[in-house]
């Protein structure tokens, strides 16, 4: 059986005036994973996530959140989200504890979660100080603490840990494992960073240019961890025609890649090069890293 | 209605350490307190002026109420307005907020007319502090300094009079306020609101002799209570037109917040 999708988003489309923002994204996101939204600064993450919370107006009904139209059951919906969008929005000349108390009123929330909260993130030490007195990482796990604050049931962390230490971004990164394992939230974050996501991510969707190239689990990402043969010749751009005959050849940096087949494969095409006349400098074998693909499938948009 | 209530309740903890609030505390204490200190202070220069004959309270009354009212009506209070309005939205903007707000599980329209609602509150916190201290100073000087007669007004209609000038006046507030409040909620930084506010409080001060003056919502509190001072009529057309600005310019800021994509 097909698990439960909590966002479930077709076809969406949006622009700010003349400029296109997303064209045509379908995101899935299954109860219980923890999304990793990836794609470089620009490419349309935040847009997509203001159109997830309503802020943004989407006129068409392609947004579902938990099984339900956005625009028909807005208040419905926005109960079972907590969000931290950009930097985290904070009443500077509030305390930690009053700036979630000020939202706690509006949601009939009682000062034991308050301070369950504050426990969660961290913040208990100082939740009489100032926010706007607090380090960047306290900010952004008190932004955090204001997104759990209601118990949703879908978190979603826009760049949570953007301009963090590396100390911040592991604590950010551990609190939302914790969230996900001890606390069964589902987790939509996005992020510019592969390496960040792919610690945490169960699923990851992968946006450039307002399209989403990828969207599958993070072993369906991982299975893409192909090996490419590496070939350096005295001509590589004569060496491309050769091996084009038979091969799929890229050329990158002064070096032909062909993906890897088999071993025999390695020795055919040094023996075609060899024997066409070719110098051949070195060849081997490379695995591709997840930064590569992520690479390749950003930029073979 | 619970939601907007707790809404309201909300918007009250934000603000109550920040200047808005105080503001509405502030001012009325602060007027009262100096004009009761300067009649209290020149008590005898003000029975000399009556020059043998004992002081007329009700003359002295009138006075009184009027050296707080004075600079209230024409400056302070349209100052007052335009800075409140501009601190109760600048709580959201500095603390980009907005998009907090509306990612809340409440209706776009309770947030906004809450805040509205909270800003007209503050204003009335401020108007019953200036006809509680108006009054209970006026009857401590009356005390302390008997020789001004003020115990022998008729103290029951000053209260009511006072009383009626300080709702109009309230009234007649709604215009600048609804101006102002949308002005602050489109425009997040401080020169725009506060800017625009003082030079159309000063073009209306300006153009204040102007037979169609009383078009500027700007020049609505003073004229409100001018006019109340020939007889006492409660619905001027000031106040008509007050309010008609109010509905038009808080439906306005109701469509734009409703309507628009929070950035």
């Amino acid at each position: 059986m097909e698990k439960e999708q909590i966002i479930s988003v077709n076809q969406l489309s949006y622009s700010f005036g003349e400029q296109k923002v997303l064209d045509h994204i379908t995101l899935n996101v299954p109860k219980g994973s923890i999304y990793g939204f990836l794609g470089p600064n620009g490419s349309g993450k935040t847009t997509t996530i203001k159109l997830l919370l309503n802020l943004l107006k989407n006129n068409n009904t392609n947004i579902q959140l938990f099984g339900k139209e956005l625009n028909s059951n807005r208040e419905e919906i926005l109960k079972g989200i907590g969000s931290l969008i950009e930097a985290p929005a904070l009443y500077h000349h509030l305390s930690g504890f009053d700036n979630l108390k000020a939202k706690a009123i509006i949601l009939g929330i009682d000062n034991q979660r308050i301070h369950d909260i504050l426990k969660i993130v961290g913040l208990t030490d100082a939740a009489k100080k100032k926010a706007g007195k607090y380090s960047l990482g306290m900010k952004q796990r008190l932004g955090i603490g204001l997104a759990l604050l209601s118990d949703p049931e879908l978190l979603i962390l826009d760049e949570p840990t953007n301009g963090l230490d590396p100390n911040g971004i592991i604590e950010i990164r551990n609190l939302i494992k914790k969230l996900s394992s001890e606390h069964q939230k589902t987790i939509f974050i996005s992020s510019h960073l592969l390496a960040e996501v792919e610690r945490i991510a169960t699923h990851v969707g992968i946006l450039y240019k307002g399209k989403l190239n990828f969207e599958g689990s993070i072993e369906e990402l991982q299975s893409l961890k192909t090996a490419d043969i590496c070939i350096e010749t005295n001509n590589n751009e004569t060496a491309v025609d050769l091996l084009t005959v038979s091969h799929k050849v890229i050329s990158l940096n002064n070096q032909l890649r062909v993906p890897f087949e088999s071993q025999q494969q390695i020795a055919k095409i040094n023996k075609t090069l060899v024997n066409n006349g070719f110098e051949v400098y070195s060849i081997y074998k490379e695995k591709k890293d997840l930064e590569s693909i992520f690479l390749d499938i950003t930029q073979t948009a | 209605m619970k939601t907007f209530f707790l809404s309201l309740r909300s918007e009250y903890f934000k603000s109550r350490n920040t200047l808005s609030f105080w503001g509405a505390i502030i001012l009325p204490t602060a007027l009262c307190f100096l004009v009761f200190l300067g009649f209290y202070l020149k008590t005898e220069d003000i029975v000399s002026r009556f020059k043998g004959v004992p002081a007329n309270g009700n003359l002295i009354w009138s006075q009184y109420i009027g050296a707080i009212m004075g600079p209230m009506g024409t400056l302070l209070l349209p100052v007052y307005l335009i800075f409140m309005t501009y601190s109760v939205n600048s709580i959201e903007h500095k603390a980009e907020t907005w998009k907090s707000l509306f990612s809340l599980p409440i209706p776009k329209t309770t947030v906004y007319f809450s805040k509205a609602l909270y800003t007209l509150l503050l204003v009335l916190i401020s108007m019953v502090l200036f006809v509680s201290l108006s009054l209970g100073l006026g009857l401590l000087l009356g005390k302390l300094s008997p020789q001004l007669n003020m115990m022998d007004a008729d103290v029951s209609k000053i209260s009511k009079d006072l009383l009626q000038v300080y709702v109009k006046l309230y009234i007649a507030s709604f215009g600048i306020i609804a101006v102002q409040f949308l002005f602050s909620l489109i425009w997040q930084d401080f020169m725009k609101p506060m800017g625009l506010g003082f030079v159309l409080l000063v073009a209306s001060l300006i153009a204040f002799q102007w037979e169609y003056s009383y078009l500027s919502p700007f020049a609505l509190p003073i004229r409100s209570i001018m006019e109340g001072k020939k007889e006492l009529v409660f619905f001027t057309k000031e106040l008509w037109i007050s309010l008609a600005y109010a509905a038009g310019f808080f439906t306005l800021g109701y469509f734009i917040v409703t309507k628009r994509s929070v950035k």
